[in-house]
């Protein structure tokens, strides 16, 4: 069995509320093994967010991880201090966010944010050099004449571009993981399948592993291989895929699954369902 | 429940809701409560300035001239022998009138203006007065109250049955001048009302727009405007010190911190500390009182900061 | 976005002209013929009509207002005082260079001093740093600037000697004693500055600071510096418009600072004029400090739609 790439054990983080700590999540463990996608699934307040922020250790002040560990490549994140963690973060594991509206900074050009991504983890890199990854990577994701868009602003993409530029950052330095927290969820419907095959590509291409937070089961069912659902900052359950659609043992499982609208006779996550270029197709 | 019954802006609960928030935001944040303090003890002083200066401030008393503080004068005496506590006593007066006055003046003038324009929205109305409104916000406050008092002169004026001392000039211009301000809030929060929801069922209801503006978009608007007008008032202190300092603001002998200000330059040279420290001490606090309290309302009133930032 | 720069000039010159018709009204409308400030209290009633025929006075007041207006815009002469007889445009390139010095020394010391204020009470929100921020700029924001002049010159200047206690030695005696005597005066007009412009930066880096764009930055590992420059580069967008503003109304409080310090700048010319009823320069000094004002206050507009990347490309 190969070694895990991400194991968090029982992680437990905390906010300081007017009346004493609130732990939002208790003693979540969940694991990404090299190449896998996993999906992180729950409603809003369920702690998926607030766990994939602990596995950067990007957790809002004033709230703390106060338990449990985050084991990358053997490496404990939790114990890191913060210098040590810039090196991981952008580098190792990478993380996209919801909004790329505002997830972007709009004062200063999409090709000025690459270079300085490139040059944070490789700061013996040329201008040149890191202009070139800038343009190879945009590309990567799928944004035509990225040289000509290096100098335009975020706020002049559409939303699905933006979320591309999103993920050509995350990318741009070669991690090993993504972190995708609901990438998706705020984009037209149609925008989003785009984004999810281009998640999917990038997985094959680059073998990626994908750790994949969403409240849509359905969509989570389509890029991932394994799913832990989560309640009130536990994991309710997990398993493959398969086995959560068809044979949901918690009662909350089966209450995601019956949200969903479906399509007569087919189920998301079978292969004839995920054509190689990831189109979810009848 | 009708969208009207959800709101009910003019009744009194409304108001008590406000007070409360203010009162409860008070307890908790000492340097709002400071402030609070500070303009009370101005204002008293202000109004009770007969009763509480031990001395008179305007009779010269040669034989006292440039005394240091001491037990007899808290905060010694100036070139007239006149006792400097109460000056200051009685110099609060001054400020405060013209400040409280212009701001009275200002707020009256900007709301009707600013409401007049919002209840035109999207007419040509509209885009003449906010104009003219943009003009007369292009004149700098200092010099043109400098200049027309310069012009004007420094003597009363008799207009009708009413007499205008150079106080009330200062008053009315640096009122006039305040307009601008509080009309944009004003224009700004009522034109967003005016588009609500809260006011297209008031209309179905029957409600005049006379009504409906006084009565249901001027309480929303109150929130910004009383924060504004806080801080004006401490604007207003500083330029009524600085007017009187030239010479141009309450005249002598009426006592005034910035004239008082006037007379201490001529005594820079020499030692006598008391004279500058005290008066200006007095403007300080007191500036510094309005702008703790006015931070401190637009925490609780206003959070959305349709104020300009000042302090925070 | 030319458009709305025109559209902004256009107005902004509109206001000019509004504003110069005010002043102009204000300064002919006073009772009492400057002809007779000119020529003494023994003027005949006939000398006193042949000067007013001489200098135009006895016409109409909108055309008077005309030929001056196009004195000005076409000549860029303000014409002569009737009181002491100096061309005003004399005396405004004596004293305006150095009212525009003393502000712009103050300004640059504003800027300089509130911008690291600022950003350190951002970063260490909440430590001691940020406190004693905060109260020096509640205290910075309340003293007025000449009585703070005033404790200077009796103090550091007076009783120390380490200034001059007034007076403006000009460049060309010396370069450490001009420097000398604009110091004190620079500092006392620039102080409100500094606490206004310090807090502005401060809350907009507060607030940056909390945005997801820099949770991006982190999250892609930038270093500490960067993030901060990525937060600060939009926190300072409204600094810098409520910056040019602030330069505007420098200017009017320059007029107190100069009194106090008996430098002879623009304030200068126009307390002078005051106490000579020179009516017709006073409107001159007036105008131009109307003129840098709302050439502040579209600067300051321009600004901040230039710098903010989203309003650029909006409509006007």
């Amino acid at each position: 069995m190969t070694a895990l790439l991400l194991d968090v054990r029982d992680l437990r983080v905390s906010f300081p509320m007017a009346n004493g700590m609130t732990e939002a999540v208790r003693g979540v463990s969940f694991s990404v093994a090299p190449g896998e996608a996993i999906g992180i699934v729950g409603e809003s307040g369920s702690g998926k967010s607030v766990s994939a922020l602990a596995v950067m250790r990007l957790v809002a002040q004033p709230g703390r991880i106060t338990g449990g560990e985050i084991l990358f490549e053997g490496r404990d994140l939790a114990a890191l201090d913060e210098k040590a963690m810039r090196t991981v973060r952008g580098r190792h594991i990478s993380m996209v966010f919801q909004d790329p509206l505002s997830s972007l900074n709009p004062a200063f050009t999409i090709g000025q944010q690459l270079v300085d991504t490139v040059r944070a983890h490789r700061p013996a890199a040329t201008r040149e050099a890191a202009r070139d990854r800038a343009v190879e990577v945009l590309e990567l994701v799928g944004i035509t004449e990225a040289g000509r868009r290096l100098t335009s602003y975020p706020h002049e993409f559409s939303g699905g571009m933006r979320q591309r530029v999103m993920i050509a950052l995350a990318i741009a330095c070669e991690p090993k993981l993504l972190i995708a927290d609901e990438p998706t969820t705020a984009l037209d419907v149609t925008i989003q399948a785009q984004v999810v095959a281009l998640l999917w590509q990038l997985r094959e291409k680059l073998g990626l592993s994908v750790l994949f937070i969403s409240h849509n089961l359905d969509l989570v069912a389509e890029i991932c291989d394994r799913v832990y659902v989560m309640h009130t900052g536990n994991v309710v359950e997990h398993g493959d895929v398969e086995d959560i659609f068809l044979r949901p043992q918690h009662s909350y499982t089966r209450m995601l699954q019956n949200c969903i609208p479906r399509i007569e006779g087919v189920e998301p996550w079978s292969a004839a369902a995920r054509s190689s270029t990831g189109e979810v197709a009848p | 429940m009708s969208v009207a019954e959800k709101r009910p802006l003019a009744e009194a609960s409304h108001v008590m809701a406000a007070l409360q928030r203010i009162w409860q935001g008070a307890r908790l944040n000492w340097a709002t409560t400071t402030g609070a303090v500070i303009v009370l003890v101005a204002i008293g002083a202000a109004i009770f300035a007969p009763l509480i200066a031990p001395y008179d401030p305007i009779e010269i008393a040669i034989e006292n001239k440039l005394l240091p503080p001491s037990a007899e004068f808290w905060l010694g005496t100036d070139h007239g022998g006149r006792d400097i506590l109460s000056r200051v006593i009685w110099g609060a007066r001054a400020s405060l009138t013209v400040s409280l006055l212009a701001v009275v003046i200002g707020v009256t003038g900007g709301v009707l203006i600013g409401l007049f324009a919002a209840y035109h929205s999207g007419s040509w109305v509209e885009q003449i007065v906010m104009r003219a409104i943009d003009a007369i916000a292009s004149i700098p406050l200092l010099i043109w109250a400098i200049a027309i008092i310069g012009i004007v002169g420094v003597d009363s004026v008799d207009i009708g049955p009413f007499t205008f001392t150079n106080v009330h000039k200062l008053l009315i211009l640096i009122g006039l001048l305040y307009m601008p301000t509080l009309a944009r809030i004003t224009h700004a929060v009522a034109q967003v009302e005016m588009t609500s929801d809260y006011v297209k069922a008031r209309r179905v209801q029957g409600a005049g727009n006379l009504a409906i503006m006084f009565g249901d978009v001027l309480p929303n608007c109150l929130s910004p405007l009383i924060v504004q007008a806080t801080l004006l008032v401490a604007i207003g202190i500083v330029v009524e010190a600085s007017v009187s300092f030239v010479g141009l603001g309450v005249q002598p002998p009426t006592p005034s911190w910035g004239s008082m200000l006037a007379d201490a330059r001529n005594y820079v040279f020499s030692g006598e500390w008391w004279l500058p420290v005290f008066p200006g001490a007095a403007i300080s606090l007191t500036v510094i009182g309005f702008n703790l309290l006015g931070d401190g309302l637009r925490d609780v009133l206003d959070p959305r900061r349709s104020t300009g930032r000042l302090l925070t | 976005m030319l458009r709305m720069l025109l559209n902004r000039l256009a107005f902004s010159i509109l206001a000019l002209l509004f504003v110069g018709l005010l002043l102009f009204v204000l300064t002919r409308g006073v009772p009492g013929s400057p002809a007779r400030v000119a020529l003494g209290l023994e003027a005949t009633d006939t000398q006193i009509a042949q000067f007013e025929k001489d200098h135009g006075l006895d016409r109409p007041v909108v055309e008077q207002y005309i030929r001056w207006l196009g004195q000005l815009v076409l000549h860029g002469d303000f014409g002569r005082s009737f009181v002491t007889g100096r061309s005003m445009n004399a005396l405004l390139t004596e004293t305006l260079p150095i009212t525009l010095e003393l502000v712009l020394f103050a300004f640059a010391f504003a800027v300089a001093v509130a911008l690291p204020i600022g950003v350190l009470s951002a970063v260490y929100e909440g430590t001691w740093i940020d406190h004693a921020a905060r109260i020096f700029a509640v205290i910075g924001v309340s003293v007025p600037g000449f009585w703070l002049g005033l404790m200077l010159i009796r103090f550091p200047a007076v009783e120390f000697g380490w200034f001059p206690p007034g007076g403006f030695v000009p460049l060309s005696d010396g370069l450490v004693a001009h420097l000398q005597s604009i110091a004190l005066p620079a500092f006392a007009l620039g102080v409100y500055y500094i606490a206004i412009l310090s807090r502005m930066t401060r809350s907009g880096l507060v607030e940056t600071l909390g945005s997801e764009y820099v949770r991006t930055a982190r999250a892609l590992g930038l270093p500490r510096g960067r993030v901060l420059w990525y937060a600060l580069k939009n926190a300072l967008v409204p600094v810098v418009s409520v910056g040019a503003m602030s330069f505007g109304y420098m200017f009017g409080w320059a007029l107190i600072v100069e009194y106090l310090f008996n430098i002879p700048g623009m304030s200068n010319a126009l307390l002078t004029a005051v106490g000579q009823r020179d009516y017709f320069t006073m409107q001159a000094v007036v105008y131009v400090f109307t003129i840098i004002f709302i050439v502040s206050n579209l600067a300051a507009d321009l600004l901040n739609r230039q710098l903010n990347p989203k309003l650029a490309s909006a409509q006007p």
